[in-house]
């Protein structure tokens, strides 16, 4: 596919998973010659956010050929004006987490969320072969660059979700598990947040590696003052105000934890408050356009001063 | 746009790194996730890397003040230089009172005959304190 | 006319740090409304008080 995809011009390079120089390196590449397009590999552990390469290196048009959490990502960067040219999506159903349970990130062990249904093409790996679907026009454009023989969808997602049903509860147990920090009392999560936030050595690396992050200018700069430069332990201002500006749209990409090295457990913070949040405002990040909650307003909002953060 | 993998200049722990290259010129930096030392991670420094490799800055040459000036000198007149000074300061103040601070993945790879100091851009590295100098 | 949705989200964040909401307030008054603001202020200063210093002066150990 990503050879029909270059061969027609569609793209100017398609974003995948290579081999990289070890058994078990997976690395990013940015192909733009067809010929090496035999070298992709529809795999899906490697930590590191495609999109977010995409954000930062790719010009052009672009496919991204990439996970569920790449696909969200590239939905909300599309929303905030933030990719380089048209991004089409292929995305890739995370079916060999489970040949390595012990291994798996620990945002991969709470993610209920792996088949890419909001990706231009979708694919599914089912008895060795590879059944797509396309859920966009775009996706149909894709299919029609090359000779693919298209399966009728609907029954096999069937097939697929409910093959996957074990896993996914596996999952949402997990997700439970790990989400059980929102129901101690507060001075309990307090301790537990802030002590991990004070190990913080200021790397930016959960900053850079974050697809969602998307301002050139970036208020936690160490020229801005928010984050006073040369201060140790860090400023917790840093991770409040990521946490305000970023949390609404977390889609549990992982890519912030794999990055930290001192491993403050940044993704399930991150998670957890989108998880709360999402249920508040009703908002999904990643699936469709819906506009971040924070550029709207309903209009019984206005007027009425009182505030209820029960409120579901 | 290619990704080229190396070793981090900075400090002596080593961490692994992918050059973001576009048009031969580096354009950023990513963790290489497979790495043992460092395992997709990186440091403020590392992860910024890529700034100062074509920085207008960048000290490309060797350089001493003479007259008060800067001036571009040879490899061989610069380590002359200061393996000279740094003989006369351990006569005057004997080899105890002399230590030589730089990187260690210098140090491990030559013998630290003559004095050989990094020209790094701008900032000096610190590296463990060596035992004295005779 | 986002601050609603503005201040819901930090009380919602604050709380899922750890931190209470209650020191957060929402209240609207328009600049002719002197007596209301003066209210406003003593209330919090008071509910503040009575939630002590806030727990990011504290060092945690």
């Amino acid at each position: 596919m990503a050879r029909a995809l270059l061969d027609s011009k569609m793209v100017d390079c398609v974003i995948a998973f290579v081999k990289g120089t070890g058994p078990d390196d997976l690395r990013v590449a940015f192909i733009s010659n067809p010929e090496d397009a035999a070298q992709v590999i529809p795999a899906t552990l490697n930590p590191y956010s495609m999109t977010r390469l995409l954000r930062d290196y790719a010009e052009g048009n672009a496919a991204v050929i990439g996970r569920t959490c790449d696909v969200r990502a590239v939905i909300e960067l599309r929303k905030r004006n933030r990719l380089p040219g048209e991004v089409y999506t292929i995305g890739v159903t995370c079916s060999d987490l489970k040949s390595l349970p012990g291994v798996l990130r620990s945002n991969c062990q709470r993610c209920d969320e792996r088949v890419p249904v909001m990706a231009d093409v979708s694919c599914v790996l089912l008895d060795g072969v590879t059944a797509v679907e396309a859920a966009t026009d775009k996706g149909t454009a894709i299919l029609a660059t090359g000779s693919f023989v298209v399966h009728d969808a609907a029954e096999d997602e069937a097939q697929v979700l409910a093959a996957m049903e074990t896993e996914l509860d596996t999952a949402r147990n997990q997700k439970a598990k790990d989400f059980k920090l929102l129901q101690m009392p507060l001075s309990v999560r307090f301790e537990f947040w802030f002590s991990q936030f004070d190990k913080c050595i200021k790397c930016y690396g959960c900053r850079t590696s974050c697809p969602i992050y998307y301002c050139k200018d970036c208020v936690l700069d160490a020229d801005r003052g928010v984050v006073p430069a040369g201060e140790m332990p860090a400023s917790r201002m840093y991770h409040l105000t990521r946490l305000a500006h970023v949390g609404d749209s977390c889609i549990n990409c992982g890519s912030c934890e794999a990055a930290c090295p001192v491993q403050i457990p940044i993704s399930k913070l991150y998670h957890m408050a989108q998880t709360e949040l999402g249920q508040i405002f009703k908002y999904r990040p990643g699936y469709d356009d819906a506009r971040m909650p924070l550029t709207l307003f309903a209009a019984a909002e206005l007027g009425d001063g009182r505030i209820d953060i029960k409120g579901r | 746009m290619k990704f080229v993998q190396t070793i981090c200049p900075y400090c002596g722990t080593g961490c692994g790194l992918l050059l973001a290259v576009k048009d031969e010129k580096v354009v950023g930096v990513e963790a290489l996730t497979a790495n043992p030392v460092n395992e997709g991670k990186l440091c403020i420094k590392g992860w910024n890397v890529h700034e100062f490799v074509g920085h207008p800055d960048r000290l490309k040459a060797s350089i001493i003040r003479k007259d008060g000036e800067l001036v571009e000198v040879s490899w061989d007149e610069a380590l002359n230089f200061t393996a000279s000074k740094l003989q006369s300061i351990i006569r005057e103040h004997g080899g105890n009172g002399t230590g030589l601070l730089s990187l260690r993945k210098v140090l491990q790879r030559r013998k630290l005959s003559a004095a050989e100091i990094r020209a790094s851009p701008g900032q000096p590295e610190c590296g463990p304190l060596r035992t004295p100098l005779t | 006319m986002y601050t609603r949705r503005r201040i819901q989200m930090m009380r919602n964040l604050l709380e899922t740090v750890g931190i209470e909401p209650e020191r957060l307030r929402l209240e609207w008054a328009s600049s002719a409304e002197g007596a209301k603001f003066a209210r406003t202020v003593s209330d919090f200063t008071e509910t503040l008080r009575e939630l002590g210093p806030s727990p990011l002066k504290v060092k945690v150990s």
